[in-house]
């Protein structure tokens, strides 16, 4: 795990966004989920879900797939494996920090 | 509940808190045992066997209306999840109550409606700890409603339906609880999240 001048572990910066690891974590929850479910949970508008949605797919976190359905667009976003890798190394990284962080007070 | 907690309770628990989805059935359960109750005992044939499949036809409806407001109104997902109790006390209770069960109807041949076994397989919200606490403490108290009606009602020799209504109405009251929950959980759009 790559660490950084002081000595703490590097975070993802893509996934410690909260935004983003709200999305991540629903996602890691469920097989898939549509855009509406996703917004409704974490309580992002629809333009900034998009944004945050399509800065996960270009990381390879997310794979999104858009469907016609009676004249409209449904679009459901799944967890990619390399997402779920990465977000399990998260959370380690995260543990890591916090006993760390434990170990330095004490 | 942290923020983390609450998103991954409410994707795992999403069917679950669905509690408008059930209300029809319990309703229509209520009707009939209230329809029954009234009922003199003359046969009102046509007209009974009309209000029955009336009230079918619109279960069937409410249910399908209900699930396309859940859909439309918070979202859909394909779960992973099947929720059920890791304790032992429960694992205990439920097969205690099944075993009362098997012996009263194929021992005893006791011909009726045996609300234990039922309220055991709806009270497992209640020893699920990842429950919230107001969700466990609902259901405990639905569930001591049901068996102390039913208790008190075998002693004092009491009409068998009232306990088929009183479980109705529980069991409805506890899905417009889970479907308050369920809103509860949901957060409004919050435009001041980082873009």
């Amino acid at each position: 795990m790559p660490e950084n001048q002081s000595g703490f572990p590097e975070v993802d910066r893509v996934i410690h966004e909260p935004a983003r690891l709200a999305i991540l974590t629903v996602l890691s929850a469920c097989s898939s989920a549509d855009f509406t479910f996703l917004q409704t949970a974490t309580g992002l508008s629809k333009g900034n879900l998009s944004v945050q949605l399509t800065r996960l797919e270009e990381a390879g976190l997310v794979s999104i797939d858009k469907v016609l359905e009676r004249k409209k667009t449904r679009t459901t976003v799944k967890l990619s494996s390399t997402g779920r890798i990465q977000l399990n190394d998260y959370w380690q990284t995260m543990k890591r920090i916090q006993e760390h962080g434990i170990g330095r007070s004490e | 509940m942290d923020d983390q907690s609450r998103l991954t309770y409410l994707t795992r628990y999403y069917y679950e808190l669905q509690g408008i989805r059930t209300a029809p059935f319990w309703l229509c359960g209520l009707v009939f045992q209230v329809n029954t109750y009234f009922d003199s005992g003359y046969s009102k044939g046509y007209f009974r066997d009309i209000f029955l499949l009336m009230a079918i036809g619109l279960m069937g409806l409410f249910m399908w209306l209900a699930g396309r407001y859940y859909r439309h109104r918070f979202g859909w997902l394909n779960p992973t999840w099947i929720s059920l109790p890791d304790s032992r006390v429960y694992w205990s209770l439920y097969w205690f109550v099944g075993i009362w069960a098997f012996y009263c109807i194929f021992i005893s041949h006791f011909r009726g409606f045996f609300p234990y076994v039922f309220t055991i397989v709806w009270i497992s919200p209640l020893f699920n700890a990842e429950n919230p606490p107001v969700r466990r403490i609902y259901f405990g108290l639905a569930g001591a409603v049901v068996i102390f009606s039913a208790l008190f009602l075998q002693i004092a020799h009491g009409d068998g339906r009232i306990i088929i209504v009183i479980q109705c109405v529980v069991l409805l009251a506890l899905g417009v609880a889970d479907h308050l929950l369920l809103m509860s959980l949901c957060t409004p759009p919050n435009e001041n999240a980082d873009a």
